[in-house]
C-alpha cells in the first residue's frame, strides 16, 4: 500500500478512506469490507460471500464510519471517509454476536464434523471467545437425512442465506429458504414435503459449498480431514479470508 | 413495564440481523427470571450489555430501541430492581431446589433433609 496526503484521499487514480489510520484504495462500486479485504486488512465476517450479493445480517462486519456503526459489507466506500474496525469496543460486540448465535442455535463443536473447518468456530477464536456466556436456547430442530448424499443439520445453522442465495442465483434451483421471523426464524427445504430428498439438489451444486457451518454436509464425507490439516488448522480465519478476496 | 417491552420486542423482531434476533429473547428471559425473583447480579448486568448491543450494531430502529427501556429504567430505578434480585452475589440461574420437587414428590417425602440450602450452594 502507498501512504498518501491524508489530506488528499487517493492512492495513485484510486479513490481512498481510512481505516483504522490506514489509507485504502477502492474502487468504484466497492463496499468498506471489500475494500478492506482487497487491501490485505481483516474485517470479521459471516454472512458475505465475496460472489454474491452482501446481505448484512450477520453484523460481525459492523465497523464505525465517521463515528456512526454500519455493517461493513453493504456500506459503500467512500472517499475520505474515517472508518474504525480493529478497537476494543467493536471487537467485543462481534464477540457478543458471535455468542449469540452459539446460544441460539445447538453448536457441539466436539462432536461436529465441520469442527476445524468452521467458520463460525474458527471466528469464535478469532475474537478471544471462551463461552457462549449466555443460557442457550436449546431449539427443537430435526435434522433432514433423506437426501442420498447430503445432510442438513439445522441445528448448525445460523442464517448466513449464503446457501439459499447460492441454491437460487448460481444453480437456479432455490432449494432453501428462511422461513418464520424473529427467535424462530429457521431455515427451511422448499419441497412440497419440505424433506432435501423431495428436492433437485445435487452434491455438485454451488449451495453445498458455501456453508460456513456444519450444517449442509456431504454424506460419507465426516472426519476424513485429519485434524492438523483442517481448514482452519493450516491458516487462521483472517489470512484466509484475505487470500480468497485476492483469488477473486 | 420493562418485561412487558421486552416480550414485545422479542415477539417484533423479524429475525433477519443476528443482534436484534437473539438479543431480544435474551432480554426477554433475562427480565421474566428478573420479575420472578430468580434474578441476579450478572443478569442485570447482561440486560445492560446486551441492550448496548443492539443499540450499536442492529440492523434497523427496532431493535436499535428495543433495548431503550431497559436501560433507561436500570439507569432510574436501579434500586427496584436490586429489591427484586436473588441475591446480590453471582447465584446460578437454575433452581436446584425447585428441580427436586419432582423427585420429592415420587418419594413422598417433605422433610429438611430433603430440601436444598439455596444460600449454602
Amino acid at each position: 500500500m502507498t501512504a498518501s496526503e491524508p489530506t488528499a484521499p487517493t492512492s495513485g487514480d484510486r479513490p481512498t478512506f481510512l481505516l483504522d489510520g490506514h489509507d485504502v484504495p477502492f474502487d468504484e462500486g466497492q463496499s468498506v469490507l471489500t475494500a478492506a479485504l482487497a487491501s490485505g486488512t481483516f474485517i470479521p465476517y459471516l454472512c458475505f460471500h465475496p460472489e454474491f450479493t452482501a446481505h448484512g445480517s450477520c453484523k460481525l462486519c459492523t465497523v464505525k464510519v465517521n463515528g456512526r456503526n454500519h455493517a461493513s459489507c453493504t456500506t459503500p466506500a467512500r472517499a475520505g471517509d474515517v472508518v474504525e474496525s480493529n478497537t476494543p469496543e467493536l471487537n467485543d460486540a462481534r464477540k457478543t454476536i458471535v455468542q449469540f448465535l452459539f446460544t441460539e442455535g445447538n453448536h457441539f463443536c466436539p462432536s461436529c464434523e465441520a469442527s476445524g473447518s468452521c467458520t463460525l468456530q474458527a471466528m469464535a477464536y478469532e475474537l478471544g471467545m471462551t463461552t457462549p456466556h449466555f443460557s442457550p436456547l436449546f431449539p427443537d430442530r430435526p435434522v433432514d437425512a433423506s437426501h442420498p448424499d447430503v445432510l442438513v443439520d439445522f441445528n448448525r445453522c445460523i442464517l448466513c442465506e449464503l446457501c439459499v442465495r447460492a441454491s437460487a442465483l448460481v444453480d437456479r434451483k432455490s432449494v432453501f429458504s428462511l422461513a418464520g421471523r424473529g427467535i424462530t426464524k429457521h431455515l427451511v427445504v422448499n419441497a412440497e414435503s419440505g424433506r432435501l430428498a423431495d428436492t433437485e439438489l445435487s452434491v455438485e451444486d454451488a449451495a453445498m459449498g458455501v456453508c460456513p457451518v456444519g450444517a449442509i454436509l456431504r454424506k460419507r464425507r465426516g472426519f476424513r480431514t485429519p485434524i492438523g490439516e483442517r481448514r482452519y488448522d493450516l491458516h487462521p480465519v483472517h489470512e484466509l479470508a484475505v487470500a480468497h478476496k485476492e483469488e477473486g | 413495564v420493562v418485561e412487558n417491552f421486552a416480550r414485545f420486542f422479542a415477539h417484533e423482531s423479524c429475525g433477519f440481523c443476528t443482534p436484534c434476533r437473539v438479543g431480544t429473547t435474551i432480554c426477554a428471559k433475562t427480565m421474566k427470571r428478573v420479575v420472578t425473583g430468580q434474578g441476579t447480579r450478572r443478569d442485570l448486568k447482561d440486560l445492560a450489555k446486551v441492550s448496548q448491543l443492539m443499540r450499536a450494531t442492529s440492523h434497523c430502529g427496532l431493535g436499535a430501541t428495543a433495548g431503550n427501556p431497559a436501560l433507561d429504567a436500570l439507569a432510574k430505578f436501579r434500586p427496584s430492581f436490586d429489591a427484586r434480585l436473588r441475591s446480590l452475589d453471582v447465584l446460578p440461574t437454575f433452581d436446584l431446589d425447585e428441580a427436586l420437587a419432582p423427585a420429592r414428590e415420587a418419594t413422598a417425602r417433605d422433610d429438611a433433609g430433603s430440601h436444598l440450602d439455596q444460600e449454602a450452594t
